[in-house]
């Protein structure tokens, strides 16, 4: 059973129903403009995708030449100055 | 162009590069965004740049669209998802009472009261203003809760699903805002 104030909440939202109608069609320039701003996005996303992309093989990169470069002088025996001494010293055999 | 094969088409279309396609799903779903827009509108956001938000939104998605749901269901959401977050950064304005009507709409609270629906087109304006009033006192999403069942005519099971609300959440909600609303009514009633 609805009350008073229920029924008068009815009738008001009933009488106020056609200015909560939206729009039937979009204003004039409002699809250009949408469709411009789209084009924009994705061009956008397009760069930023490119620049991580190229982001990421630099980073790559980077972190090959580090790894040889560690494997090279590693196996080249170029141990620290104070490694080596201390090597000595003990007659620490070093490979 | 209205058959959902017709928009998964569209969609299509527009994924190969048709720009054409593009500016059709633009007119097509504009009306169904607008409507959503201006039912659950934040306050100080304007509805031509919230529609074009969303529509963008849409196009940056498009790629997710499976076409397992009919498009409007699918761009529906993504409207009212937006509309609802920022809904949630507003707060609900403080309580209004009796004085704070302006004469038309205290008028028009008046003969709706006593004499029922008294439908005219000059009056749904005041209508609208204040039915606006009585739910600024509501949490904002109170405010699109009640407008999508009493205006819309969703079921709650449908609200559920779109809001990502449970079923007992939104049934908790809608009594709450109910009895407010009744509150209110009764309060104005009595001229307090």
């Amino acid at each position: 059973m609805k009350s008073r104030e229920d029924k008068l909440w009815e009738n008001l939202l009933a009488q106020s129903a056609p200015t909560f109608a939206g729009e039937v069609s979009p204003p004039y320039g409002f699809t250009t403009r949408v469709l411009a701003a789209v084009r924009d996005q994705h061009r956008q996303e397009a760069v930023w995708e490119r620049v991580g992309r190229r982001a990421i093989i630099a980073s790559l990169a980077a972190v090959v030449g580090i790894a040889l470069v560690t494997f090279v002088r590693h196996d080249s025996d170029d141990l620290d100055p104070a490694v080596k001494s201390v090597a000595l010293v003990e007659n620490v055999q070093v490979s | 162009m209205d058959t959902p094969d017709d928009h998964a088409l569209l969609v299509e279309r527009w994924r190969a590069g048709d720009e054409s396609a593009g500016g059709k799903l633009i007119e097509l779903l504009f009306p169904i965004i607008s409507r959503i827009v201006r039912l659950h509108l934040p306050r100080r956001d304007d509805e031509s740049d919230l529609v074009q938000e969303i529509l963008m939104k849409t196009f940056s998605r498009l790629h997710q669209f499976q076409g397992t749901a009919p498009l409007s269901h699918w761009v529906s959401r993504i409207a009212l998802t937006t509309c609802l977050d920022r809904l949630r950064a507003q707060k609900a304005r403080p309580e209004i009472r009796w004085s704070d009507l302006t004469p038309p709409e205290a008028e028009l609270f008046d003969t709706t009261w006593l004499e029922g629906q008294t439908p005219s087109a000059e009056k749904a304006i005041a209508a609208r203003d204040l039915v606006e009033r009585m739910l600024a006192v509501l949490p904002p999403q109170d405010r699109s809760l009640i407008l999508m069942v009493d205006l819309e005519g969703r079921s709650l099971e449908e609200i559920s699903q779109l809001t990502g609300w449970s079923l007992s959440k939104v049934k908790m909600r809608l009594f709450r805002i109910r009895g407010h609303l009744r509150k209110l009514i009764q309060n104005w009633g009595e001229r307090q």
